[in-house]
């Protein structure tokens, strides 16, 4: 039994600290032995019996941010709420938010160290101690060796304690993500001028045009932008807004809008433009300020080429319905387009997002109340989130260079799936090039299962980090995250990992900070411009730790709009798609759900898997979407398996017909597919990004709505596990359950 | 007539409800006689997205069992809040309705005097509550429940390896053979007692906020004591929108909604969709 405590163990231990209360594990607890606690040196801050609250940030939503509290019972966390105060969310929550306590206590997270000892993929591991862990990485770790750590998007604290590494290391760092949010941010470079996502104010807007952003559901900062709707419908709070989406699918904000129209795939860019032709040709927006905003396209003739009868013929929407469109966004102004879900996953999907972007330049609505508002950015040159992730085409290309021999001695995967979320990209024949790969995270995943030694990562709900959400609503918000219970697991957080390697490695000179808990503190006070250890300091820090975090106006420089776009219409072209239309009759398009969406800790949890698709109420499965119409005159029906096929690849899928789609499309949910994510998880549906083949647009962002596909029926048909009672005796009586009135 | 007596006798209160016939207690009476309060629910149609935050806040709050994949197929599966989903028009056409669904309350429910054991009972602030242990599982209840919001525990529920951490320990896990639904988060409107009297207050509105009235994101619930004029809830439930459920079977809810506004909609005299 070794109890000898080392600095190393020391740190590392540092990571189970509960909320600064002193509470340090010297060392780690041997195998077999008790962990039995006395009430009598239980936590100050735990009273057997009472609850405590703790204010902390939805880490799973990591670009979103929203603040929640946590419930703790006798140091066990008992549920999550808003954080009324988190001036982002404002005290509301998502189902994701809210199943939050689910994944701490889930049974199969990664507990210990694990090491792999069969072939890679067959998720045969063994158990080891940290000690051995920590040794197999500092044995491949050094100043000469090549090193990539493969993340999602890490907080500011995370982010300063890798990039601290890797003075030292020469490491590199790539930014992986499900969606790589390329598209969109080249479209606010090319018609605003700035990178950071702006303030679109729904609350304010009367008329809103939304081509595919699922602002309800699963697109950016989907709590913030409900609460907003909400004030947006305006009850009692003056006119109701009218609310149109644009998409091939029916999203969950198409089911809210007041009119749904369904469009072709990736000519919504042209519906946009249109709607401009109009607005100009109508003479609804000042043409001199028109002809200035289009001068990157030569002038307001560039819209010429998209009039509303020679769009209408594309798009699907009839003509006279695009020139109500335009008429409509001036006549309630102000007026607010919107762009997002399949919208931006095509070969030219930055281009789309730029025509819809420059609707909202020419009704004139930036920063104005209900318009496009510029966010601040903070002035806190060490307290930077982290930047967007790689686009998906550098990603491939990475991939691609590793597979043919560049790849580096150790690769360090944190918390991200990319075998799973790109298939295309190749990364599993690229990991297998590396010397080494080290994964690390809360639940096993595809990725992982790949790697040389797995190491239990913290859950958010078990360290300490800092919160830059984005897109803000007008004023800098740093959120802070701590620690609200102690893991089961010997879990640690991946800056303390960070820390006790460099400072094997390099020294102790090499460490900025013992612990990310420190790390996070110091980094936080300098921000605000106090010492730590300062009393003035000291009881700041308190009232951020109660708060969840600081925000307010003065803490961020204010950014402004460009003058005239730099994009130039001709860029946008008629969508291409991979596969030939005559041999694969239908275009194929990938959504997110409320429930798992693309992540892997929320697949993992029962009640996510449970939690019904809104419009068809699925659960559990991945189904494909179908007109009812195309499927009656295929012989079609709910719960039949079909075989969908693309260049990329196949997938069996039982159909759900509903009238969410039109004829020749087909929809499919992400997120299952999944192998090793616990057993709620493993072995489940179908990952439909294995059917994409390896498309960006130019900006890098991945086409994922840009492949063909074809469809074919299989003697097969399985129980379709929704929530709808099909034979509803409700459905005969008198009154019926939704009331319709006119608005 | 029977009446319902004071807090203390609520057992003797429902018994004597039971053997009179609760069902042809008036909400006024009820009110009336019990000192006020009348906890209720509106629900904005209008506002409801759909987007299942009430749904998993629920689930979270109360205990709620597992719903595994069998157990959706078999439709056994427990929620004690749903989002029915209405269809309405075919493609492209077609709309998508949303409406928050959960035990209503009645003032007149026909699940109470069902109940050979005195299982499920008015109490005199409005609840319809269901006392577990006095459960034997007839299912009468949930046979007489037009809403379909009662639900029968098949099985003991399972929380596997860790995941019992995750129980609130305020609210009973219920064990197989007997039936469970929406409680108003009775737990937190006697939290919410409980701390009124140590600040030596009677509860006010907003100091009791059901789960999913927390979560939603669009405030499309709204809780309160629909007997107090200056509630928010009793405002928001003299909206010209609003309606009950079911309205001919003459339940009485304590849930009020309001009703879906589509400027689009083509609406028959008597506004139905």
């Amino acid at each position: 039994m070794n109890r000898k405590i080392r600095r190393r163990n020391f740190l590392l231990g540092s990571a189970g600290a509960l909320l600064g209360s002193g509470l340090i594990v010297g060392c780690a607890a041997p195998e077999r032995e008790s962990r039995v606690k006395s009430f009598a040196l239980s936590p100050e801050q735990s009273l057997p019996g009472e609850d405590l609250w703790f204010a902390t940030i939805d880490a799973h939503d990591p670009i979103a941010g929203n603040g929640v509290v946590v419930r703790t019972v006798d140091g066990r966390a008992k549920k999550v709420e808003g954080n009324p105060q988190f001036p982002i969310n404002l005290g509301k929550s998502s189902a994701r938010a809210q199943a939050g306590v689910q994944s701490v206590y889930h049974p199969d997270r990664i507990a210990t160290p694990l090491l792999r000892t069969g072939d890679p993929g067959s998720g045969q591991f063994r158990p080891i101690s940290w000690d051995r862990a920590l040794a197999f990485i500092t044995d491949r770790l050094g100043a000469d060796v090549s090193a990539t750590f493969l993340t999602g998007r890490l907080d500011p604290v995370k982010q300063r304690l890798l990039d601290s590494f890797r003075l030292w290391s020469k490491a590199d760092h790539v930014i992986l993500g499900p969606s790589d949010q390329s598209n969109l941010r080249y479209a606010l470079r090319q018609v605003y001028g700035v990178d950071t996502l702006p303030h679109f104010d729904i609350a304010r807007a009367r008329s809103i045009i939304s081509f595919g952003s699922d602002f309800l559901g699963t697109e950016l900062s989907p709590v913030a932008y409900s609460g907003a709707y909400a004030q947006f419908r305006g009850h009692g709070n003056g006119g109701r807004g009218l609310l149109t989406q644009v998409e091939p699918h029916m999203s969950l904000t198409g089911a809210n809008a007041d009119r749904w129209l369904p469009v072709q795939p990736g000519f919504e860019g042209h519906v946009a433009l249109a709607i401009a032709n109009e607005l100009v040709s109508a003479g609804l927006v000042d043409a001199a300020a028109a002809e200035r905003l289009l001068s990157a396209s030569g002038g307001i003739s560039a819209l010429d080429a998209f009039t509303p009868d020679s769009v209408a013929s594309l798009s699907g929407i009839p003509a006279a319905t695009i020139r109500e469109l335009a008429h409509e966004f001036v006549d309630a102004q102000p007026g607010l387009a919107l762009v997002g879900g399949s919208a931006l996953g095509h070969v030219y999907g930055d281009q789309i997002a730029a025509a819809v972007l420059l609707l909202n330049r020419l009704v004139g609505n930036d920063s104005l109340p209900g318009g496009v508002n510029a966010n601040p950015e903070s002035s806190w040159e060490h307290l930077r989130a982290a930047g967007p992730a790689t686009s998906a085409r550098a990603a491939s290309a990475m991939a691609d260079s590793w597979s043919a021999g560049g790849a580096p001695d150790l690769v360090f995967v944190y918390e991200v799936d990319p075998v799973h979320d790109l298939p295309a990209a190749g990364f599993e024949s690229a990991l297998a090039a590396a010397g080494a790969v080290v994964g690390m995270g809360s639940f096993m995943n595809e990725t992982l299962a790949l790697a040389d030694l797995v190491l239990p990562g913290t859950h958010p709900f078990e360290e300490w980090g800092a919160y830059l959400p984005e897109p803000l609503r007008g004023e800098v918000v740093l959120g802070l995250q701590q620690p609200v219970v102690t893991p089961l697991t010997e879990a640690r957080s991946f800056g303390d990992l960070l820390i006790a390697a460099s400072s094997e490695l390099f020294g102790e000179y090499s460490v900025l900070y013992d612990s990310q808990q420190s790390a996070t503190k110091n980094m936080v006070l300098a921000a605000l411009g106090l010492t730590p250890g300062d009393s003035t300091a000291e009881a700041g820090w308190i009232d951020i730790l109660r708060r969840g975090g600081v925000w307010g106006s003065d803490l961020g420089q204010a950014q402004a709009f460009g003058n005239a776009p730099a994009w130039d219409v001709a860029r946008l072209r008629a969508p291409t798609f991979a596969g030939d239309a005559t041999s694969y009759g239908f275009n194929l398009i990938p959504f997110q759900t409320v429930g798992i969406g693309t992540d892997p800790h929320s697949g993992a949890q029962p009640w996510l898997q449970a939690t019904p698709d809104p419009l068809t109420t699925m659960t559990w499965k991945t189904w494909v979407e179908m007109n009812p119409d195309q499927a009656r005159a295929m012989g079609i029906q709910r719960g039949d398996v079909l075989r969908i096929q693309t260049i990329a690849g196949s997938a069996d899928v039982p159909v759900y017909p509903a009238p969410t789609i039109g004829p020749g499309l087909i929809a499919v949910p992400e997120g299952q597919g999944r192998n090793f994510s616990g057993r709620w998880n493993e072995g489940r549906g179908s990952n439909v990004r294995a059917l994409l083949p390896d498309l960006t647009s130019a900006a890098g962002g991945q086409a994922f709505a840009a492949a063909r596909a074809r469809v074919s029926r299989l003697d097969q048909t399985t129980l379709m596990p929704t929530f709808e009672l099909i034979e509803d005796p409700r459905n005969d009586a008198e009154s019926p359950p939704v009331k319709i009135v006119n608005g | 007539m029977a009446s319902i007596p004071t807090a203390v006798n609520n057992e003797a209160a429902a018994r004597a409800a039971a053997n009179a016939g609760a069902n042809t207690i008036s909400a006024e009476e009820r009110a009336a006689s019990s000192g006020g309060i009348r906890w209720g629910m509106v629900v904005d149609a209008d506002l409801c997205t759909g987007c299942q935050a009430c749904v998993v806040a629920c689930q979270a709050e109360n205990n709620v069992a597992l719903n595994e994949e069998q157990r959706v197929n078999e439709k056994r599966a427990k929620a004690w809040i749903r989002i029915e989903r209405y269809w309405e028009g075919e493609f492209p056409n077609a709309k998508a309705r949303f409406l928050p669904v959960m035990c209503q309350h009645c003032a007149t429910a026909p699940c109470e005097p069902v109940c050979p054991a005195w299982a499920t009972y008015h109490n005199e602030e409005g609840l319809n509550v269901q006392v577990y242990n006095r459960c034997i599982g007839t299912r009468f209840c949930a046979n007489g429940c037009p809403y379909s919001v009662r639900h029968f525990n098949f099985w003991n529920p399972e929380w596997p390896g860790e995941l019992e951490n995750q129980l609130n320990p305020d609210v009973t896990v219920r064990t197989k053979g007997i039936i469970e639904k929406c409680t108003f988060c009775v737990q937190r409107i006697n939290r919410a007692r409980v701390d009124a009297n140590r600040q030596g207050r009677e509860v006010a509105d907003g100091d009791v906020s059901p789960a999913c009235v927390q979560a939603c994101p669009t405030h499309a619930l709204v809780f309160g004591d629909l007997n107090d004029p200056f509630s928010h809830a009793a405002d928001r439930a003299e909206d010209e929108r609003s309606y009950i459920l079911l309205e001919e079977r003459g339940t009485e809810p304590g849930v009020v909604y309001l009703a879906k506004v589509d400027p689009f909609a083509h609406v028959e005299e008597d506004e139905h969709h």
